[in-house]
This record gives C-alpha cells, sequence and structure tokens, in this order.
C-alpha cells in the first residue's frame, strides 16, 4: 500500500506517527561514533553504567527513520531541537521507541511541525526523549 | 575527547569554556550521511550542490542536527555521567552550514541551580563559522556529580 505524503493534510497534533523496537548494538554505536566523530571509552568498554554504553546522540535519526517508515518524505528541514536524556542505553539493549506529533501550526506563511521521539528502555523507564520542530509543506493548510 | 576542560565544580556563570573547533567538509557530511541512510551514498540538498538548489538552497547545506552531537559529546567531557543521564540540550538553527566551514564551539555558564538531583549547571551555546556568524544556539546542561 502506497505511504501517504508528508503534508499537513496528513498529519495531525496527537497522532502517533510509529512505533518499533530495535536493538542497540555495538555495530550501531561504532557506526554513530564514525559519523559524528566521537570516541569514549564507556562506548565500547566498562563504563560508570556498568557495561558499554550508547552515545547520548545514537537516536539522532530515528525519528525522521519512523516518518520515513510510515509516509512519503522528501526532505525535513528542521528549525529547532530539543534533547533530554534521562539515562544512555546500554549496548545490546532493547529499546522501544514511539514518535507522536505534539502540534502543528501556521506562522508567517510557513507550515511547521513538532514531532516527538521518545525512547523507552526494557524496563519501560524513558531513556531519552526529543522534540524537533521542522517546516512542513503545506497543500490545503489555512493561516490561523 | 576535548582537551583542557574545567573542573565542572569550578564553573561559575559567566565562565566559558575554551572553545571547541571542528570542521565540516564533503567527507564529514558524506559520512554522515552514510550513516543516517543505513550505509547509501545518495544524493541529496546535503550531499549534491544541483539537489541543494533545485530544493530553492544556494548549495549544499549540512545536517543542522549533524553538530548538535558535537555539543552533547562536548558536554559529555566535560559532566560525564551527570550529562548522560540528567542532561539536556536546545538549540535553534539560525544560519545554514556549509561544506567546508569550520565550527568554533562556545559554552558559557549562565547558572548552577540546585535541583532534586544535584546541582545543574547551564550553559549557553554557539556554532559560529569561520566568519563568527553564529549558525546555531542555544542552551545545553547537566548535573554536576560528587566524585
Amino acid at each position: 500500500m502506497d505511504k501517504p505524503d508528508f503534508v499537513w493534510e496528513n498529519l495531525s497534533a496527537g497522532m502517533v506517527v510509529g512505533e518499533r523496537e530495535i536493538t542497540v548494538t555495538a555495530e550501531m554505536v561504532a557506526a554513530h561514533c564514525g559519523a559524528v566523530g566521537a570516541d569514549r571509552a564507556w562506548y565500547r568498554e566498562e563504563s560508570p553504567f556498568g557495561g558499554p554504553i550508547a552515545p547520548p546522540m545514537i537516536f539522532i535519526n530515528d525519528l525522521l527513520a519512523i516518518y520515513d517508515e510510515n509516509f512519503r518524505r522528501f526532505g525535513t528541514i528542521h528549525a529547532k531541537l530539543a534533547y533530554r536524556f534521562h539515562r544512555p542505553a546500554r549496548v545490546g539493549e532493547r529499546v522501544h521507541q514511539r514518535v507522536t506529533v505534539k502540534d502543528l501550526y501556521v506562522r508567517r506563511g510557513k507550515g511547521w511541525i513538532v514531532s516527538e521521539l521518545l525512547v523507552r528502555g526494557e524496563g519501560g523507564d524513558v531513556v531519552c526523549t526529543s522534540l524537533h520542530t521542522s517546516v512542513l509543506s503545506l497543500t490545503r493548510a489555512r493561516e490561523g | 575527547m576535548s582537551q583542557g576542560l574545567p573542573r565542572p565544580a569550578d564553573l561559575r556563570p559567566g565562565d566559558s569554556l575554551p572553545p571547541l573547533y571542528r570542521e565540516i567538509g564533503w567527507e564529514e557530511i558524506r559520512r554522515f550521511n552514510r550513516y543516517v541512510t543505513g550505509g547509501n551514498d545518495t544524493k541529496n540538498i546535503h550531499t549534491d550542490d544541483e539537489v541543494a538548489r533545485r530544493a530553492g538552497l544556494p548549495r549544499a547545506v549540512a545536517a543542522g542536527r549533524h553538530p548538535v552531537a558535537f555539543i552533547a559529546e562536548w558536554m559529555t567531557d566535560l559532566l560525564g555521567a551527570g550529562f548522560l543521564a540528567g542532561g539536556e540540550i536546545e538549540v535553534t538553527f539560525v544560519k545554514p552550514i556549509y561544506p567546508g566551514d569550520r565550527l568554533q564551539l562556545t559554552a558559557t555558564v549562565n547558572e548552577r541551580a540546585e535541583e532534586e538531583g544535584g546541582t545543574r549547571l547551564l550553559f549557553e551555546v554557539a556554532l559560529l563559522n569561520q566568519e563568527n556568524v553564529p549558525v546555531t544556539v542555544g542552551s545545553a546542561s547537566g548535573l554536576l556529580l560528587s566524585r
């Protein structure tokens, strides 16, 4: 089935865009570290959290990845980002991710979308949250 | 890892960290793109000038979230577990970052706030390009842990 386009009319505040579970692997951590130039022994060996942990920004792309699993997206221009790190994810941990639309609005003729990525650990506790404000293509949006 | 960072317990409002410099060249942009696309070399507004121009940009631009990871790692260098469990970052992207830009990361203590988990160190942070123009501005914070 075709995925809907990532445009105003197909989104609404409060809607859950998608959920998934992933396992944080050593390979993911190594790829992330290579991509952003991070290097820390805690990511490979022992850490104060008991064993290797993932870097704080390990889920840097996961909100967009979940959008891409559920929408046809043509690129996203971010305006703001906010992260809250409750605890690091452990290497080998299975985490649950959920993306929700928190707000949609029109300002100065542009559409904006605020989306949240919530990541929970194996015990259900929150690992991190992030809020992403980005430009949204307007189709039938109305100022107001 | 950042070098020459002060002891976080010694930091007071108005104190600045020694700036950190990071370059975002084509290679860094392509490496980041390969990572976020699952290992693919795709053409998009970040990796290709022509695609960027078709999208209304003057040329390719780095993904804004890419250097946010630099801030997170810098704060982890400084605060360790107090950033990894209790840290926050809030940033606004005010100007594009272009391939080849040399970024200066700056952080100045705004506040030391007492809260349930300890003392929170709140920084005003910015990324400046080589022309000293802010491209990303915002805040970062984490907890001071007794060592």
